[in-house]
């Protein structure tokens, strides 16, 4: 029975956790770096400062109006459905995350067609009025609503989960203390929401500059636009590149912002034991007015421009052997981008405890603007084409890069769920598995793991529908005959033909809605205090 | 099976701070030690150290003769062969009881790990729950099951950190006294970290009483606690009055007369006796400032000269406020240290 | 210690489905439902194709009937293939680059992507100026770049030139896609290539001061925007047009009453065309299919897919034109290369950034 002590020596080695983090780190931080690198070369400066400057303010007031509408409508969906009860709530509180399943481009297909001049809201105001107001979508203000819309559900996801974490004590000291309800909520609710609404907001502008497909369809010119106009038209991929810098910086900020808001959270969750809040009732017209409130907020940012969209697409006859072979390969991609996204983030995780570093570094990929993301890839797939034989033709090679590539872009997105899973595993935890004589990575794999794996599957699934609607990477590394139903979506839309773009779009809400749903009854359930 | 542990000057520094200032104690097999201090005074960290959670800076731990720390040498926590119990008892939430206790048993056939993990919920009396999962156990029955499975493996010595503060009362008790009668069994050598005086003073086989990161002083739990070898060992474990007294030729000559101080040195001193020592007598030299009923007996403070305060515990009945009194002290429970500044 | 213990039972579970997902993967199904491990003289021919229309698919199906030479391809935007090519180096399996703008092939042809194909049959139907002067690429289509109008207030004498389009006649009354888009900058690239730099930049100035509204959308919407009174002319490809006044679609059909199509004229020589090409790859490993596919694309029946499916023109000598199309494809072409294209693309777009064309 008795173990022969085998001392070693005190100049260990890294465990096999931190190896696997540092490959996990080089695989998402490989992009961004080959970028960085490109911007470096030598290479003609073709955009005047003015243009430049012009990019650069359209990208900050996008950002800036996203912020605050996606901001605005996330936390007052939040506050209503985490601290009131009116009628419809249950169903609300699943419904308003499903605007996560759109991806951001079909949305903007929708809109774009629905508020065009001779669409249908506005030729029949021409038809009733005899004048049509402007009401176009194509613009910096369009863009800005339909990223709005398409992003609040960060915003009261992390709204939600933060209400979760108070405790109902803190607003009835409010309340005994003489605070009216709308007192209550300036002073108390909004103060203590604020990391919340940092890191939904900081989410929100992300994807909002990381956006490839919504802005580029509605013409609005931002940096995203002056990178792919550097690249397409002057063909110089290091004007691309350093274009792509400021966008990078950004992220950097916002990824610092949301981190910052993060540890705040962790105090909370310490006292997750507290008295859960109450819900106040809402009744008569205030009920009504905030079952309005949410269902259009559902309506405007999933049900008007899918339903017009379904209304389009069953006015032409569907490729259906084409959509069928791409929601196949899509899922195939998504399965195993998965997977291996999941098993890199969770390597990081684990192994870049002690290095936080490696983490922060990796957490930069999830930022980067997809049309830098393309530049970057290139140069790491690069290697891979020449250097293996056959690589550049196989399709088993293609899937893998493209696993690759979604990897990552994706284990940073990955790794927040499962980083703030593995917090709540005590360090006694995995004493206590080391003293009973496992090792580091023993440890890790009986105890944290399964211990987390909520957290787990919330990261696997937010990559599989991340995937799902994932264009430029896709667009640029597929192999041979591999289409996805966001590239198919994407060509159709690029033909100007609406209504077969309609399909394909459907089909991805289609399989991401479940999915969707599924991870905010989670978010529910955490918030009830039911762990497992 | 047995070993006995040593720790030989250990040293550990965060920073500037040190935690474990060269400390020195050993482990018998068979006995619990407890390590007794504030927090913050260390004993987590020394804990930890034997363990392998940390690394020491210098020094040296040693098991049955084998070094597991120190020297260029740190055996992985996991080849330690040390048991750990959590003050939070750290049960793994996505496993059973059984599961729990058959963690820590790799090295056996599936049959016999399963064996042992019984044996040992036998021994804790929770065969019965076997298959339930931690949750829907009480606190008392948790710390059962965590003693059970750091048990299991046979560690050479258990490390216990403040393993019953999480319970309450009357339990606590129970269930301290059938944990440690296990572990007596075992023959392993066993740590009780705790900064609980009445638990350390009767639980305790060897007490060690820890200090701003040093050992101030070991032995038998009443030997430590009636002939502390410093103010600050003796402040640990109870109130204390500490008299200023002059020593000269074997005498201490303080305010309230004089004691015999064999073997102290001469010179400025302080005279520490117990409160409960202290037997009030008629007299003037002493003012009772106030009498407080202290659940069968009575604290009594007193003002003397020269700001002089002392306090005595005393049963039977007390004087009143603001009565003159003397005292009279047992020169069996005296101890004499040095003066403040040393 | 045994691997299976390590993971619990889902998480093996999990790993099971993604290996039995990825089973039609070791398949290796391709596109065509064909197995793609035949040998590559066997007849594959690899395509980068920058089109995304559906004649193109039924194209590939008739050529691989004609020659038994399979397609595979991967569609993406020109510039995403021209960097991937360059990526891919000696490695590219790319055989045939299609692109649907004579500009962007010739930036392709000028990084070195491509090699002359040498096809009597190519050169002999290809007329001169929708060619690579190398014959690195040949223009299978045409598409021209010219205007809809409102036929109500627009009388077609008023957009025959294209200076018209920049007179003061069509202050606010014109509506234009914006400059990123490659037919914009190949138009202002041949502008450039008649009428010198200068007067270009006024061209461009006098259009941005005449748009009705911010360039946004496609040309599709710059058609409907016609229809629906907000301007009164738009420039637009040909085949758009086209495709909407034949749409099933009723709403399409009622928009386009009045919607004519007008042929502005470069300098009395024609009007402004595109073409989309085909490229033989620099490395093509498949060098004898993919002639043979450049030459079938130039042929009688893909010529008339082409026609009939996406409305553009045929390129090759003497290929059939729909009856409805017959009167359009008549009308002149500007007989400039349209290799001139490429070189003046940067120019063209640092023209339009000075002008405010967004």
């Amino acid at each position: 029975m008795s173990l022969p002590l085998r001392a070693r020596s005190d100049r260990r080695g890294p465990s096999p956790l931190a190896w696997a983090a540092l490959l996990a780190a080089l695989v998402a931080i490989a992009p961004l770096a080959a970028a960085v690198m490109t911007a470096l070369q030598p290479g003609a400066h073709s955009l005047t400062a003015p243009t430049f400057l012009r990019y650069a303010g359209a990208s900050a007031a996008l950002a800036a109006m996203v912020a605050v509408g996606a901001t605005v409508l996330g936390a007052a969906a939040g506050v209503l459905v985490g601290l009131h009860r009116f009628p419809g709530r249950g169903l609300m509180a699943w419904l308003l995350a499903a605007p996560l399943a759109a991806p951001t481009f079909v949305l903007a297909y929708g809109y774009a067609d629905l508020f065009d001049v001779a669409g249908p809201i506005q030729s029949s105001l021409r038809g009733a009025l005899g004048v049509s107001p402007d009401l176009n979508v194509r613009s910096l203000w369009g863009a800005g609503l339909i990223l709005s819309l398409a992003f609040y559900p960060y915003v009261y996801l992390t709204v939600r989960a933060a209400l979760a974490h108070q405790s109902a004590s803190t607003l009835e000291a409010a309340r005994t203390l003489g605070a009216t309800r709308a007192q209550t909520l300036r002073r108390i609710i909004l103060p203590l929401l604020r990391p919340a609404l940092a890191a939904g907001a900081a989410l929100a502008v992300m994807e909002t500059l990381a956006d490839y497909g919504a802005v580029s369809f509605l013409g609005v010119q931002t940096l995203t636009t002056g990178v792919v106009r550097a690249w397409s038209v002057f063909g110089s991929t290091a004007e691309a590149a350093r274009l792509a810098l400021p966008l990078v910086g950004a992220a950097a900020v916002l990824l610092w912002i949301e981190r910052r808001s993060r540890q705040g959270r962790v105090s909370d969750a310490a006292r997750a034991k507290a008295t859960p809040l109450a819900l106040e009732p809402l009744g008569g017209w205030r009920g009504l007015a905030a079952l309005v409130f949410c269902v259009g907020l559902i309506g405007l940012g999933l049900a008007l421009p899918l339903g017009w969209l379904a209304h389009q697409g069953l006015s032409v006859e569907p490729d259906t052997a084409a959509l069928v072979r791409a929601g196949r390969n899509v899922l195939i991609l998504a399965v195993l981008g998965g997977a291996l996204t999941l098993g890199l983030a969770t390597a990081l995780a684990l192994g870049g405890r002690r290095t936080p570093f490696l983490t922060r570094l990796a957490g930069l990929g999830y930022a980067t603007p997809g049309a830098v993301m393309a530049v970057g890839l290139l140069a790491p797939a690069g290697f891979l084409w020449r250097g293996v034989e056959g690589a550049a033709q196989g399709l088993g090679a293609g899937v893998l890069l493209l696993v690759l590539a979604y990897a990552s872009r994706l284990t940073a997105a990955a790794l927040e769920p499962i980083g703030a899973g593995l917090e709540r595993v005590t360090p006694a935890m995995a004493h206590a598995a080391r003293s009973l004589g496992e090792s580091e990575t023993g440890a890790a794999l009986r105890v944290e793991l399964p211990m987390a794996r909520g957290a787990l599957l919330t990261a696997a699934l937010l990559v599989f529908i991340d995937i799902l609607k994932e264009l430029p990477a896709t667009v640029m590394l597929r192999p041979f005959g591999f289409d996805t139903l966001a590239v198919i979506a994407d060509r159709y839309a690029k033909d100007e033909r609406l209504a077969q773009a309609a399909w394909p779009s459907l089909l991805i809400v289609l399989i991401a809605a479940p999915v969707v749903i599924w991870l905010n009854r989670q978010v529910s359930r955490t918030a009830r205090g039911v762990t497992q | 099976m047995t070993a006995e542990v040593h720790i030989d000057q250990v040293r550990k520094a965060y920073g500037s701070r040190l935690a474990v200032a060269d400390a020195s104690q050993s482990l018998a097999p068979g006995a619990v030690t407890c390590l007794l201090g504030p927090s913050g005074c260390g004993k987590s960290t020394l804990l930890r150290l034997i363990a392998g959670l940390e690394r020491l800076d210098s020094g040296r731990i040693t098991m049955g003769g084998r070094t597991l720390s120190g020297a260029g040498v740190h055996v992985p926590v996991e080849r330690r062969r040390i048991g750990l119990v959590f003050q939070d008892f750290a049960l793994f939430p996505h496993l059973t009881l059984l599961q729990n206790v058959a963690f820590g048993l790799g090295g056996l056939a599936r049959a016999e790990r399963r064996a042992r993990a019984l044996e040992l919920l036998e021994r804790v009396h929770l065969a019965d729950r076997a298959n339930a999962y931690p949750h829907v156990l009480s606190g008392g029955e948790q710390q059962r099951v965590a003693l059970a499975r750091a048990l299991a493996p046979r560690p050479e010595a258990v490390l216990l950190d403040e393993p019953f503060s999480g319970l309450d009362g009357a339990l606590r008790e129970t269930v301290r006294r059938a944990a440690l009668e296990l572990i007596r069994e075992t023959g392993a050598a066993c740590l009780l970290v705790t900064h609980d005086v009445d638990e350390a003073l009767m639980a305790a086989d060897a007490l060690a009483v820890m200090h701003q990161g040093r050992i101030l002083q070991t032995g038998a739990p009443q030997d430590v606690y009636q002939r502390p070898t410093s103010a600050e060992a003796a402040r640990l474990l109870g109130p204390i009055n500490l008299i200023p007294a002059r020593i000269a030729d074997g005498v201490a000559f303080t305010a309230v007369g004089e004691f015999p101080a064999s073997g102290a040195p001469a010179g400025a001193g302080r005279l520490g006796v117990r409160p409960e020592d202290v037997a009030l007598t008629t007299g003037n030299a002493l003012r009772v400032r106030s009498v407080r009923f202290a659940g069968g007996r009575w604290t009594v403070e007193l003002t003397g000269p020269d700001g002089l305060e002392l306090r005595a515990s005393v049963t039977g009945t007390p004087p009143r406020e603001g009565e003159t009194a003397g005292i009279r002290l047992d020169p069996g429970r005296l101890s004499v240290f040095g003066s403040e500044k040393n | 210690m045994p691997l299976a213990r390590l993971f619990n039972r889902r998480l093996t579970i999990g790993l099971g489905l993604a290996a039995m997902l990825s089973l039609p993967l070791a398949a290796c199904q391709g596109e065509d439902g064909k197995r793609d491990d035949a040998p590559a003289d066997a007849g594959v021919v690899n395509l980068y194709t920058a089109r995304h229309y559906d004649s193109d698919l039924q194209v590939y199906e008739a050529f691989t009937e004609a020659t038994g030479i399979r397609v595979r391809r991967i569609e993406m935007p020109a510039s995403e293939m021209i960097e991937r090519l360059r990526a891919e180096g000696d490695a590219s399996p790319a055989d045939v680059i299609v692109i649907a703008d004579a500009g962007a092939m010739g930036r392709a042809a000028e990084a070195g992507l491509l090699q002359p194909a040498a096809s009597d049959d190519l050169v002999s139907r290809v007329p001169q100026n929708f060619r690579d002067p190398q014959n690195r690429w040949f223009g299978f289509t045409r598409r021209a770049r010219v205007v809809a109008y409102d036929s109500a207030k627009v009388r077609p004498e008023e957009i025959d030139t294209y200076e018209e389009l920049a007179s003061p006649r069509f202050r606010g009354k014109l509506c234009v896609r914006n400059s990123d888009n490659p037919y914009n900058i190949s138009l202002l690239s041949a502008l450039i290539e008649h009428w010198g730099p200068e007067r270009a930049t006024e061209w461009a100035r006098g259009v941005v001061a005449n748009m009705a509204r911010p360039p946004q959308g496609g040309d599709t919407d710059q058609i409907r925007a016609v229809g629906a009174g907000q301007c009164e002319v738009a420039i637009t490809n040909s085949y758009y047009f086209l495709r909407m006044a034949g749409s099933e679609n009723a709403a399409d059909r009622e928009i386009m009453q009045g919607v004519r199509l007008g042929f502005p004229s470069l300098d009395g020589r024609g009007s402004h065309n595109n073409v989309s090409a085909a490229g033989l790859a620099a490395n093509a490993p498949n060098r004898a299919n993919a002639i043979r596919f450049m030459e079938f694309l130039t042929e009688a029946q893909a010529q008339g897919v082409f026609a009939e499916v996406t409305n553009e023109f045929p390129t090759a000598e003497g290929a059939a034109v729909p009856e409805r199309m017959r009167d359009y494809a008549a009308r002149p072409v500007d007989p400039l290369p349209m290799s001139a294209y490429g070189p003046r693309q940067a120019e063209a777009q640092r023209i339009f950034e000075a002008v405010g064309w967004r």
